[in-house]
């Protein structure tokens, strides 16, 4: 499906950057336009994609391009005060030729947490196309302002948006390693789970046509109805046989069949590997109310036997009755499944995060009034014998 | 908890099972003896049989015996024994009243029919980790309507036996935390036990060939050098190639 992206703060604007470069080298088609906005002028300027048109600087009468400093109340301000800039950049989309919206942002900061909810309510006002929402959970590592901003963002974002897609960094996070490369690999897992679940049906030059394609209105008719979605994958690399060479000559038919049992056998195993594997947001997978199974790889490697197969699994598991699937072609030695799960209810790393930002936003308060006190006892002399100058 | 138990409480389960998992007594009344087998194959004609001894002994002095059954077309036959009198009564579900008057020592149950269906209809479900779960319930005594005791057997079937043994020997080729053998399992759980053979035996093919090719680098530290070589450059190529690759 094609989809107009709008990365919002740093941790959006480098993920829809790489979600450009991802569809560039793997002519995957489905970025039709993007942008990204930021108070921040250094990070629209450290993006490398993102055509410099669609770069939307925000609330420089208040910050002066320096970011909000994580004070996700001021992100939202300005966003609703700037939001005809931001609109600015979207008129140049043609919208006619997108199938959805799609923001991106890390609800942890200040720019993209406070700011994606507000332009997704204004979207929705205005286009008739669906606008979904992929955050981005902070680490639980990261502190109790980013979890706090964090539990409000996604309160509000999900509010606003059609469904929103998560990926949780805390679930993906490695220990020992630097944030900067650490957020390279996570970025690259995140763009290479929706690539492959958004560029279903988008044929490229030289793809197979689909037995059983998943086109874009199976991924929207997936995601309608709202909520919270996570994404199961799992690859696996094969052989690129050589059909019609000198080998398949020989072949009799009892290896035809062990070879198709085989092609069962691997979707099958990796729609499990997917589903019950790490999931961009980790959650119970039984209560989701849709699902989506994508099989991707070389045609001689798909077949409907597994991909029915799989379908029917995640039907069991999840309970759900609206288990839709299909196979995205591709030529390459690779077979991967994709399970996009919408409408998950039993999430504990959610009510994890509400927690630990009820207890951070207590503190908050409390340290607040003080120092408050603590400022009073210091600037006031013991005796009270000073008078102030006006 | 991991999602598979390690294989030394598993076998102490079965062993359990196969001593007839007997439910927590409720009522006075025991089995002395049971008769069944370990284990039936699902579709086969089998029966089994207990045999209460001495029924007055701190019972009441009259009472009701019920039975019943999961076999298919199952039958069940309650015969109360003693040196003057007997009695029977049999059935689906029958009922026998037994009086201490009568001199009862020794009150026989059998059941008998085929072996029921593991899901899809029938009871209980496959569960590779848990046996139990594929028992069935030959045989169930109740006494006044309150439970006794009853009989419960492992079941299986051809598929799922070869299955349960190939994966028996995938996890203990390559070890419980395997993806593949995870998977394994859920295809044996789902019932698809061509499918779990397949899998089970490729984590056994790829354990060997790791096995293999470990011995042969031992062998020969030079083909050591040219498969890092040829690895490396293979390393490489891949590498390139990947570059337009969406999947991994
Ligand atoms: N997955 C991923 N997460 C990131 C990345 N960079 C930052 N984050 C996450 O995003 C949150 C910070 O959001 P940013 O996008 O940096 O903040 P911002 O929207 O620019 O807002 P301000 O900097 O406060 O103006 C943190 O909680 C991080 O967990 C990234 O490259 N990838
Ligand atoms: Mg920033």
């Amino acid at each position: 499906m094609k989809l107009a992206m709008i990365g919002f703060g740093q941790a959006g604007g480098k993920i829809v950057d790489k979600f450009i470069e991802y569809d560039k080298r793997t002519d995957s088609g489905i970025v039709r336009s993007a942008a990204a906005v930021n108070t921040a002028k250094a990070d629209l300027l450290g993006l490398e994609h993102v055509p410099e048109n669609n770069r939307v600087l925000i609330g420089q009468a208040r910050v002066k391009g320096h970011g909000v400093g994580a004070d996700n109340e001021l992100g939202a301000e300005i966003a609703e005060e700037d939001i005809g800039e931001i609109q600015g950049a979207i008129d140049s989309i043609p919208v006619h030729e997108v199938d959805a919206f799609l923001i991106v942002a890390g609800l942890g900061g200040g720019t993209g947490s406070g700011g994606s909810p507000v332009l997704a309510k204004h979207l929705k006002r205005i286009y008739t196309e669906p606008v979904y929402g992929l955050g981005v959970l902070p680490g639980s590592d990261e502190g109790g302002i980013y979890t706090l901003n964090a539990a409000r963002s996604f309160q509000t974002f999900v509010r606003e948006v059609d469904n929103l897609l998560v990926f949780d960094n805390d679930a993906w996070r490695k220990t020992g390693e630097s944030v900067e490369s650490g957020y390279e690999e996570i970025n690259d897992e995140i763009v290479r789970r929706f690539g492959v679940l958004f560029g279903a049906g988008e044929v490229g030059v030289g793809d197979d046509v689909a037995e059983s394609v998943v086109d874009s209105s199976e991924v929207i008719n997936t995601l309608a109805g709202g909520g919270v979605s996570t994404v199961g994958y799992d690859a696996e690399s094969v052989e690129l046989g050589n059909s019609g060479g000198l080998l398949s000559r020989f072949k009799s038919g009892d290896d035809d069949e062990i070879a198709s049992a085989n092609t069962t056998n691997r979707i099958t195993s990796l729609v499990r590997k997917a589903a019950l594997g790490r999931l961009t947001l980790p959650c119970e997978i039984e209560g989701a109310e849709r699902a989506l199974l994508v099989v991707s790889g070389p045609s001689e490697h798909l077949n409907r036997k597994g991909i029915e197969r799989g379908r029917k699994w995640l039907e069991e598991q999840t309970g759900s009755m609206e288990v839709r699937g299909g196979d995205y072609p591709i030529d390459e030695p690779n077979v991967a499944a994709a399970v996009l799960l919408s409408g998950v209810h039993n999430v504990p790393r959610i009510k994890e995060l509400q927690q630990v930002a009820i207890e951070a936003q207590e503190n908050i308060d409390e340290i607040q009034e003080e120092s408050e006190e603590n400022l009073d006892t210091l600037v006031e002399d013991d005796e009270d014998e000073l008078d102030p100058l006006f | 908890m991991s999602w598979i138990r390690s294989s030394k409480p598993l076998l102490a389960g079965l062993l359990i099972v196969a001593a007839l998992g007997m439910a927590g007594t409720v009522a006075g009344l025991e089995f002395a003896d049971v008769t069944a087998d370990d284990e039936l194959e699902v579709g086969s004609q089998a029966e089994v049989e207990v045999v209460i001894e001495e029924p007055f002994d701190g019972e009441p002095d009259e009472y009701t015996i019920g039975a019943s059954t999961e076999f298919v077309d199952g039958s069940v036959t309650i015969t109360a024994d003693g040196p003057a009198n007997t009695d029977s009564a049999s059935g689906e579900n029958p009922e026998l009243t037994v009086t201490a008057e009568d001199g009862y020592d020794e009150i026989t149950i059998t059941a008998s029919g085929e072996v029921p269906q593991i899901g899809e209809g029938g009871p209980g479900e496959f569960s590779y980790e848990d046996p139990e779960n594929e028992q069935f319930t030959a045989l169930s005594v109740t006494q006044n309507n309150g439970p006794v005791d009853s009989v419960a057997v492992d079941r299986f079937t051809t598929e799922s036996q070869t299955a349960r043994e190939r994966i028996d020997e995938a996890v203990e080729a390559a070890g419980e935390d395997d993806d593949d053998i995870r998977a394994a399992i859920e295809l044996y759980d789902s019932g698809s036990f061509e499918q779990a053979i397949t899998q089970a035996e490729n984590v056994i093919d790829d354990a060997e060939s790791s096995e293999q090719r470990s011995q042969l680098l031992l062998i020969g530290g030079g083909v050591l050098i040219v498969a890092a070589l040829i690895g490396g450059g293979y390393y490489v190529y891949s590498q390139r190639q990947q570059d337009t690759h969406k999947l991994q």
